[in-house]
């Protein structure tokens, strides 16, 4: 049988599965193959959607109603494992018996029961502690066009949180390249903290069905967590993947597109799935997922429907990586709800924000300097520019999942130390230092010394 | 990609800059060609005197005149600064600051400096130099008495003892393409030594044809100098001054012609950019009317399996 959907017939008279229930269909070789309700029709049919390759399974087979969601293990049973969609390892070890385990669709935890970020969590990353921020138990999205720079920037922020934090954390690769899988799994090993992280893969060569649910797979060991009151870290790598396959589904399903050839209920399906992700008062989810921005539009509807849910977005900028400024954050429409005086203190929020102006007021200057050149500048917009390009290379950073392209070490730096840094840069501390310096650099001490030892060595 | 419409007030507003920069490229055109001319025809006049100067000051008994003897000590010197009154003349007024201001650094006593255009002022004052005396809006029709009151100004100075050493920094006419900042020494009217500090800076004078003839002046030598040599340090204010008011011309015809360019090629861009956006949104209007009609049009349902579309 070729394709992704199947009807499933039940008798007349016989009760239907329940809508998300799993259906079991045994394959000739013995396995199983899982299918999930989506739709029921009349004269006792349910359409469903695969959870695997349909390979093997023929038309008029024989299949079973499991009479349940499809359960993924949860606890301690889950750390340090890697899994599939269904909850089973993938990474060739057993699983132990009578494990602990959750359906993966759940309700969203109600209105009382929710907690509010008031919390700064600190990154390491300059340009996000400085600009967004994140929230404990906040969301956080990482919004990019093609090789930007999305999954390396996650990659990081799991690196230097996982290591920096030592929290749980649960990590859901939606629809992307199963070789960065592979890799984070390797990286966490010789980190010493796969001990704490759970993972689940569904990548992109697995159909459209897995793609839709393997980020609540995920989700629900992130919530069995922060159940036992614990704080969790969850990551998901591709969001956008998510609706993707939602819009392959629903086209197999028979639905009609909607704008952009979307299904009619992408933002429904996104709001189902990010409601879940949300801090209680027993525990929090903090959550960062990268999300595809395609064809680098902002306006297009998978990236819109994602905006709303979240505390705080990162948006990368092609341009910014053209210029090789890593990590490619524009810090002009990177946004976070904690970057609030009350929260972050008043100094991080004016120095944020004066940040912002600088570079606003070169962004308007540029046409004048491509125009006229910078010499017709007036003197002070001549400083502005000056310290706009230095905040612009100030805000790079070398990376340490990154340290293999650029030779450098990666650099962790305290939000305290980049609200200096900057905070030195606007005051005109280091106007005679040149721009040069601040690239690639973790603290201002960093540039300092660099320029320091330049003008030894003259 | 931005919207189209701000891309389109993007467009409209290079292309108001760049009428702008058109219009002042053929002001700028023009009025380099006729002060190109004056600063041309002033040369061999500027010329013919410097070498009467050099001849006068070769006869014996002149060498002690105040305004031609070099000083036994320098305790504080001049520099005039010539630059413009207006700015967009791309990097005109920066190369001659720049130039002077190196040669400043190269003296090891005070300075002041006399400035002649808006620009070199501003500049000097923000950064609180000692400008002693400004001038502005010299018109490009100035005349040599213009420039009387200074060279009076610098003369009075340099014999009262005030300064010791006068400089000139301007801009040299080459041609149109090149205009090279310049450092001459004005007072004394002796050569600068190539040995001295900051000899680097200063303009190779011309070799001149030196007459080895003495003669007999009428009454003396020296009271001739002191006629002479005032109007000299004048007429080498106005030779630099013409030149600089041609390289300034020059410098922003040339300025202007490559904003033009720059915002020709802006445009150019904006608008690839500015019909790219405007496609988009047409061809996603047309797939998302399309795929509509589409949709309804099929009566069969799209799965692969055998099913119709059913509504329950």
């Amino acid at each position: 049988m070729l394709g992704n959907v199947v009807d499933v017939a039940f008798p007349e008279g016989a009760e239907l599965p329940d809508l998300y229930h799993a259906i079991r269909a045994p394959r000739p070789n013995g396995d199983d193959l899982i299918l999930e309700v989506e739709l029921h029709m009349d004269n006792g049919e349910v359409r469903c959607v695969a959870m695997d390759s349909t390979e093997g399974v023929r038309r008029g087979d024989v299949a079973y109603g499991t009479g349940d969601y499809i359960r993924v293990p949860v606890g301690d049973a889950s750390l340090g494992r890697i899994f599939n969609v269904l909850g089973r390892p993938i990474d060739g070890r057993p699983l132990e018996e009578n494990v602990e385990r959750y359906p993966i669709h759940r309700k969203a935890p109600p209105y009382e029961d929710q907690a509010t970020a008031t919390e700064v969590f600190e990154t390491g990353l300059k340009v996000i502690d400085l600009i967004a921020p994140f929230a404990k138990g906040g969301k956080m999205g990482v919004f990019g066009g093609a090789g930007v720079g999305k999954t390396v920037t996650i990659m990081e922020l799991i690196d230097s949180i996982a290591r920096e934090h030592s929290g749980l954390s649960v990590f859901a690769g939606v629809g992307e390249r199963t070789r960065e899988g592979t890799q984070l799994y390797q990286e966490m090993e010789e980190g010493g903290v796969l001990k704490s992280l759970a993972m689940v893969f569904g990548q992109m060569n697995e159909p459209p069905g897995v793609r839709l649910r393997v980020a609540l797979s995920g989700l629900a060991m992130a919530e069995y967590f922060r159940d036992q009151g614990k704080d969790v870290l969850m990551f998901i790598d591709n969001i956008f993947r998510f609706s993707l396959a939602g819009s392959e589904v629903s086209a197999l399903l028979g639905r009609m597109p909607s704008a952009v050839g979307y299904q009619p209920t992408l933002a429904d399906e996104m709001g189902q799935l990010q409601e879940r992700i949300t801090s209680t008062r027993k525990g929090s989810i903090t959550s960062m997922q990268a999300v595809y921005v395609p064809a680098d539009d902002y306006s297009d509807p998978a990236p819109v429907a994602v905006f709303t849910h979240l505390d705080g977005t990162i948006a990368l900028e092609r341009s910014l990586a053209a210029q090789a400024l890593f990590p490619a954050v524009d810090p002009l429409s990177s946004t976070s709800k904690v970057l609030d005086p009350l929260i972050v203190g008043d100094e991080h929020y004016r120095t944020a924000n004066e940040v912002k102006n600088v570079l606003q007021r070169y962004r308007e200057l540029q046409d004048i300097i491509a125009i006229l050149g910078v010499d017709e500048l007036s003197e002070d917009d001549k400083l502005v520019v000056a310290r706009a390009r230095k905040v612009q290379r100030f805000l790079t950073q070398p990376m340490k999942v990154a340290s293999q392209f650029t030779g450098i070490e990666g650099k962790y730096v305290r939000i305290g130390d980049t609200v200096r840094g900057f905070r030195m840069i606007l005051d005109g501390e280091l106007d005679h230092v040149a721009e040069s310096h601040f690239y690639m650099k973790g603290p201002i001490e960093d540039a300092i010394a660099s320029y320091e030892k330049a003008q030894a060595e003259n | 990609m931005a919207g189209v419409r701000e891309i389109k007030r993007r467009i409209q507003s290079v292309k108001n800059i760049s009428k702008v920069t058109r219009a002042l490229e053929a002001v700028s055109a023009s009025k380099a060609r006729r002060a190109q001319q004056r600063a041309e025809r002033s040369r061999a006049y500027a010329q013919a005197a410097w070498e009467i100067l050099v001849n006068l000051s070769g006869q014996p008994g002149t060498s002690d005149h105040p305004l031609l003897a070099n000083p036994t000590e320098t305790r504080q010197v001049d520099i005039v600064l010539i630059t413009s009154d207006r700015g967009l003349a791309g990097s005109y007024n920066l190369n001659i600051i720049r130039r002077a201001e190196e040669f400043a650094a190269q003296m090891d006593v005070p300075v002041r400096w006399v400035t002649i255009g808006r620009k070199g002022r501003d500049y000097l004052l923000r950064r609180r130099y000692n400008v002693v005396a400004e001038f502005t809006q010299l018109s490009d029709e100035m005349r040599l008495r213009d420039l009387a009151p200074i060279g009076e100004l610098l003369v009075s100075d340099f014999l009262g003892g005030v300064s010791q050493e006068i400089f000139i920094a301007y801009t040299d006419f080459i041609n149109t393409l090149t205009q090279r900042p310049a450092v001459m020494e004005l007072l004394p009217l002796s050569p600068y030594s190539e040995d001295r500090v900051g000899s680097e800076f200063i303009k190779k004078e011309p070799p001149q044809t030196i007459i080895n003839r003495e003669y007999v002046y009428e009454p003396s030598a020296n009271a001739i100098l002191d006629e002479i040599v005032p109007r000299f340090v004048t007429l080498n204010l106005y030779q630099a001054a013409l030149e600089a008011r041609a390289s300034e011309h020059a410098a922003r015809m040339v300025a202007m012609r490559n904003a033009s360019d720059n915002a020709g090629v802006l445009v150019e861009g904006l608008t690839l950019e500015y019909n790219k956006a405007r496609q988009l949104a047409i061809t996603s209007e047309i797939l998302d009317i399309v795929g509509g009609v589409e949709a309804l049009k099929g009566q069969e349902a799209p799965s692969q399996n055998n099913g119709r579309i059913r509504l329950t």
